[in-house]
């Protein structure tokens, strides 16, 4: 039984048309956006399900919720196939959550802190939004208001964990977040993805 | 049942075009949809 996301989508919009003329002609946008919330569903469930088994439930939510915040705004790079993707972000969630509740409190650093701070600043000013399939569909002042976002997005978590959060395991689970994102929008980022890609079947 | 067949493509077609547009789209996942098919009315 196939459970992908594009497979279920397309069934549920040839439903949707067949069920209800008045969607006919938007039977491939629904599948679009159908695709989107059955795969970020199985995201967000499994990161659910994984976290309550390792019992960091709430550092895979936060890790999650972070990146995902700035992802939507920001893009970034992407593998070619579903499953590879999903499996590559959910164990990247989850080695972060553990990480961050086992180990967060020894490996926090001022200095490291302040330096990701900079370096994300600066990654995310020259290089968001890094958009792939949907880029023709946005103009310049859009795009430039992505990065907009993308920076008060990043100026938020900032103030948040500078100035509310003050456990260090949360700080560095966000920081993490933050950079693995940062570093899907940075050339090596690119380039490192695009082999795994390739590398890997 | 022919309603509840339909309120069912109704419900669907709304998160359907509702998804299309980016509201859920914010997952931290690093894979993309087909775009769908220009044909397929406005797609913003």
């Amino acid at each position: 039984m196939n459970i992908s996301p594009n497979t279920i989508s397309h069934h549920l919009a040839n439903y949707v048309a067949k069920h209800n003329l008045k969607y006919k002609n938007e039977q491939d946008r629904i599948r679009y956006g159908l695709e989107w919330v059955i795969s970020g569903l199985y995201q967000f469930l499994s990161v659910v399900l994984i976290g309550y088994f390792f019992n960091v439930i709430s550092f895979t939510i936060v890790a999650l919720l972070t990146g995902a915040l700035l992802r939507m705004f920001s893009g970034g790079i992407h593998f070619k196939k579903y499953i590879k993707c999903y499996l590559y972000s959910t164990v990247t969630i989850l080695l972060t959550a553990i990480i961050s509740n086992n180990y967060g409190n020894y490996l926090f650093s001022s200095m490291i802190y302040y330096l990701i701070v900079v370096l994300t600043f600066i990654i995310f000013a020259k290089n968001a939004p890094k958009l792939y399939k949907t880029n023709e569909l946005y103009n310049d002042q859009e795009k430039n208001r992505f990065k907009l976002f993308s920076l008060a997005l990043l100026l938020f978590f900032y103030l948040l964990t500078e100035f509310i959060i003050y456990e260090q395991k949360y700080i560095f689970c966000i920081w993490t977040s933050i950079a693995l994102q940062a570093f899907t929008l940075s050339k090596t980022g690119e380039k490192v993805i695009l082999y795994i890609d390739k590398s890997i079947k | 049942m022919n309603f509840i067949m339909k309120l069912g493509a109704t419900v669907l077609g709304l998160i359907g075009l509702l998804g299309s547009k980016g509201i859920s789209a914010c997952f931290w996942f690093m894979y993309e949809p087909e775009l769908p098919k220009k044909n397929c009315g406005d797609q913003k």
